[in-house]
């Protein structure tokens, strides 16, 4: 494959996550516990990352990862400390291509795919875990006393149905994704 | 889903259309981060005045701003309500209890029924929904006779309204201020001076033109994939499948039913997309040449020199209050 094919793939990749969050802040109109006050969603967006750290392995799993997080962040638009720009964007989706390395250890197939996923969100969640304990500190609702607790839930609620999420739908499109010769 | 204010560039010719696409990008960044540092009420008032004068002086129409902000509208009226009800230090400033009784409930009942009826038939559900909420609030508030079922008390104190207003102004002058560099800078202009800031970060071996090249094809790419979002969902419409009502369950399933053919799109228009550039000789990494040269003027140095400054007066302040 030329460079210039994955480079143009990577984009429009790229664009159709950022597409499906759009479409996920639109069914989050309908639906309002699919979102949380200080930013986090619960959405299908990773899902052509994991598509393409699938493809084309570690490195541009970062970049195209980095990349998305600044795409997210301009449209998002929801920075509470300029820490966060790092934290909970450019680093936390960056983080993803790094679930790439499964597949040097792993064949690639449906199951190996389904735990990058695990792999990725748990570093995406490490991340903006990280960011809840050390910048989040002054925004904590007075029902929680402790904020390493705090920043868990707070996480952990978008991020594993999300994961879950992705997960469901990759196990039933995988086939399909092979006939269409993508995988 | 239509209304991202991304990429959409307004010809026109004041100072922010004279400006370099370089000092544009900077500026936003030194601006946006003097937002975050500013703790004081007057000082963010003067902020936001200084923002709106950009604006104004820019000549950029303000309600292609407001409509740029509308995403986050929600948003912020959840953070403002959170701030709100659940800070409590500072001064007391408002005190209300909303109870429940036997006798407000089936009204309340009849308000959320009669709203939830009635929406269909509104045009602007936001505000409708905002008059809904608003209407049962004051009705607990208000009219409370007979037998209590529950009772809570509601505090506004100083500090939430404090900080509730400045998240709303910190996100308000982050949205416009970016809204302002896309609405006048062309795509291919912001494109290259991204390129020409990140060229340092070739020091640990980042490719800063690619990384430019696939920001502008993502974000030329979005609007596009967009629409073919929509064209699946209406030719799924037009075979029964209802997008918006149904179980949450049935949506996600929808969804599912929406990927596959989003995928292969993608990967089809990715792949129209590289033959059409390799026919015209492009080769990642190698030199190229521009048709349009970006060019520093003395109003960058001047933008420049204002923006800096307002920065340090601002971390002054900060310092000294």
């Amino acid at each position: 494959m030329s460079d210039t094919k994955k480079l143009t793939e990577i984009a429009v990749l790229v664009s159709l996550a950022v597409v499906l969050e759009v479409i996920f802040t639109g069914l989050g109109a309908f639906v309002p516990f699919l979102q949380l006050p200080y930013g986090g969603r619960i959405s299908m967006a990773m899902l052509p990352l994991f598509v393409i750290v699938y493809r084309h392995g570690v490195k541009l799993g970062i970049y195209s990862g980095a990349i998305y997080g600044l795409l997210n962040l301009m449209l998002d638009a929801q920075i509470w400390h300029w820490a966060s720009v790092f934290l909970d964007y450019v680093v936390a989706f960056g983080l993803i291509g790094f679930s790439g390395l499964i597949y040097l250890v792993m064949p690639k197939n449906r199951m190996t795919f389904m735990i990058s996923v695990i792999i990725g969100m748990l570093l995406r969640f490490i991340s903006h875990y990280i960011s809840g304990v050390v910048l989040f500190a002054e925004w904590m609702p007075e029902e929680f006393n402790n904020i390493y607790w705090y920043s868990f839930y707070y996480n952990a609620y978008y991020i594993v149905p999300s994961m879950v999420l992705i997960m469901f739908t990759s196990y039933f499109i995988f086939s399909r994704f092979e006939q269409n010769e993508i995988f | 889903m239509k209304n991202i204010v991304i990429g959409q560039y307004v010809p026109g010719n004041s100072f922010l259309y004279r400006m370099d696409a370089r000092s544009k990008l900077l500026a936003l960044v030194v601006l946006m981060a003097t937002a975050f540092i500013i703790k004081d009420f007057y000082h963010m008032i003067g902020m936001v005045l200084l923002v709106g004068f950009i604006l104004v002086a820019g000549g950029l129409s303000v309600t292609r701003i407001m409509r740029g902000l509308k995403p986050v509208l929600i948003l912020l009226l959840f953070t403002f309500s959170f701030q709100m009800l659940f800070v409590n230090t500072g001064e007391l400033l408002y005190t209300t209890d909303l109870t429940l009784t036997l006798y407000n409930l089936p009204i309340m009942m009849g308000i959320i029924i009669f709203w939830m009826i009635s929406k269909k038939y509104v045009k602007f559900r936001f505000i409708y929904l905002l008059l809904a909420v608003f209407g049962v609030l004051a009705l607990l508030a208000t009219f409370a006779p007979g037998g209590v079922i529950s009772s809570s008390r509601v505090q506004i104190y100083s500090d939430g309204v404090l900080g509730a207003f400045f998240i709303m102004m910190r996100l308000i002058i982050i949205v416009t201020l970016s809204t302002i560099l896309t609405l006048s800078t062309k795509p291919t202009d912001l494109n290259l001076g991204l390129e020409r800031i990140l060229k340092p970060l070739s020091i640990i071996k980042i490719n800063a033109e690619e990384i430019a090249m696939i920001i502008s094809i993502a974000l030329r790419y979005i609007p596009t994939l967009l629409d073919e979002a929509n064209k699946i969902m209406l030719a799924q419409a037009s075979r029964g499948v209802d997008f918006k009502e149904g179980k949450f369950k049935d949506k996600i399933m929808q969804i599912i039913s929406l990927l596959v053919p989003m995928f292969i799109i993608s990967f089809k228009r990715s792949d129209e997309l590289a033959n059409a550039m390799e026919a015209r000789n492009f080769v990642p990494g190698r030199n190229r040449t521009r048709l349009h040269v970006l060019k520093w003027n003395y109003v960058d140095t001047f933008v420049m020199i204002v923006v800096t400054l307002v920065f340090a007066i601002s971390v002054v302040i900060r310092v000294v209050m």
